[in-house]
């Protein structure tokens, strides 16, 4: 099952929204791990957008708190708006006021970093239908 | 019957006039004494109700010229007031000449009342006018002035009581920001203590290391941990708790590296030069984690064999606002055949990545004998977040 994971996972194709290149990197060399390759990471909401509509990935981790004005909640609503791509929240602290923010952005799971390999195999399995 | 009423708040003119029409009055209105008196020449007017206070000519002398005038002396005079509420007020409204003096605020069914009691009359025939017990021209002024000077002090009163009360508040508002600054404190004082503690531990577990190369990446990293935590302390050192100096931040790191690095630079000099920059915490901490693997690279390569060596570092924010830091040292420089694009090892990646990705600005080797590199970055990125 290990290798069939990873042949179909090969084919996903993820981005990165982060504004740590340090904590980007990192994530995107554990989901390698899981043979996910993963698009260059985006710092800015304003062109998380522009790539996301671009690249259609097929999946999104969403950094809340983000460089420039546009955070990662504005972002994901815009790529929601015009878009079907799945939206994965990740945050330094999942509070209750970033939950009734992110109400009404459709996201498939809130994630509270660090993110570990432990934490991301699961959603992927469960994306891949495993 | 017609009543007119004098009133400079606009509002509660209008309540008064919707009230009376209500019932049946026919409604004219002016805004203070002066214009009423003009509309009592040119208006048959069957009674009169009157604020005091109220600017151009106010209550007291507007009744004053009406019971001195022969044709208008014999309308009722109904003062209706929320200022002048003493008992001397009334006395004095009443001597003046006043049928009534009531005071606001009133339930409307009582106020109808009382102005219907006087209508009725007036209907019946049975009014009889008030005449002013005060004929003595110096005698008014005298009383008109007392109730004047009530009134000044008063509203004195109420101004001081105003002033202690905004006084404390303001106190009040020193104590929070004086909290909030102690709790912001002892944050970065805690999140910097901790830091210590990771990098202490890591220290202590090195120390039982045998591999020369893991006990380095130990060391480096325990110099990275101990950078991050000295943009803690100088949070906790700046005035505003808010943005640090990026010159004394560097100056901090290089002191740090110095006396911590395994292979001890006794014999490198390290310079810091050029403007005053302040910088918020977002950008404070990429630059010096990168001016930390910067530093780390030349002392550990630049100078093979205890050479004698010097390292400079210059800050510049130029007129657009761009801040420019120039790295150099005077070693043996990066090899011949370095190629930019491909050959930058982990640290120097990290920098590149750090300040092109994260500070959105610009990372350039200048080709020298030496190593030498300029970073271009713009603050802006973030919003001040305290």
């Amino acid at each position: 099952m290990n290798q069939e994971f990873k042949n179909i996972a090969r084919q996903l194709k993820i981005l990165i929204v982060e504004d740590e290149i340090l904590t980007a990197k990192s994530l995107s060399n554990d989901l390698k791990k899981l043979g996910v390759e993963t698009l260059d990471p985006i710092p800015k909401g304003e062109t998380a957008v522009e790539i996301a509509l671009k690249e259609k990935p097929d999946l999104i981790l969403m950094d809340i708190r983000l460089a420039g004005k546009m955070d990662g909640i504005e972002a994901a609503r815009i790529i929601k708006e015009k878009a079907k791509i799945p939206i994965l929240f990740m945050t330094g602290y999942a509070t209750d006021h970033i939950k009734v923010k992110t109400q009404g952005v459709d996201c498939i799971e809130f994630l509270e970093k660090p993110i570990t390999v432990s934490q991301l195999r699961p959603i992927i399995e469960d994306f891949l239908g495993f | 019957m017609r009543i007119l009423i004098v009133e400079d708040k606009q509002e509660s003119r209008y309540l008064l006039k919707v009230l009376l029409k209500k019932n049946g009055y026919e409604v004219v209105a002016a805004k203070n004494g002066k214009i009423a008196l003009e509309m009592i020449d040119d208006n048959r007017i069957d009674l009169i109700i009157s604020d005091i206070l109220m600017p151009e000519m106010d209550g007291f002398k507007f009744c004053q010229l009406i019971k001195k005038d022969q044709r208008k002396k014999n309308i009722p005079f109904v003062f209706y007031t929320a200022t002048y509420i003493d008992q001397k007020d009334e006395k004095f409204a009443k001597d003046l000449g006043a049928d009534l003096f009531l005071r606001k605020p009133i339930e409307p069914e009582i106020f109808l009342k009382k102005i219907e009691s006087i209508a009725s009359k007036l209907q019946q025939g049975k009014y009889v006018p008030q005449e002013t017990k005060l004929k003595n021209n110096g005698e008014i002024y005298h009383l008109y002035n007392e109730r004047l000077i009530k009134k000044l002090e008063d509203k004195i009163n109420e101004l001081e009581k105003e002033v202690e009360k905004r006084t404390k508040i303001e106190l009040e508002l020193q104590k929070t920001i004086q909290e909030k600054n102690t709790l912001l404190q002892e944050l970065y004082h805690r999140t910097k203590n901790n830091l210590q503690v990771i990098s202490s531990m890591m220290r202590l577990k090195s120390s039982y290391l045998q591999n020369r190369e893991i006990e380095k990446i130990f060391h480096e990293i325990e110099n990275k941990i101990l950078c991050m935590a000295l943009v803690h302390q100088k949070l906790y050192e700046s005035k505003n708790l808010s943005q640090l100096s990026l010159k004394k931040y560097f100056q901090s790191i290089t002191e740090l590296l110095k006396k911590s690095l395994v292979s001890k630079p006794q014999n490198i000099k390290i310079q810091i030069c050029g403007d005053e920059i302040e910088v918020l915490i977002d950008t404070a901490m990429p630059l010096g984690i990168a001016l930390n693997e910067i530093i780390t690279n030349s002392i550990n390569h630049a100078f093979p064999d205890h050479q004698k060596g010097e390292i400079k570092i210059k800050l510049q924010l130029t007129n657009d606002n761009e801040m420019v830091i120039d790295i150099s040292d005077n070693g043996i420089g990066l090899p011949d055949n370095f190629d930019q694009n491909n050959d930058l090892g982990f640290g120097l990646q990290t920098v590149k990545d750090l300040v092109t990705y994260q500070l959105q600005g610009k990372f350039m080797l200048i080709q020298d004998k030496s190593f030498h590199c300029k970073i271009i970055v713009k603050e802006g990125l973030y919003e001040p977040r305290i």
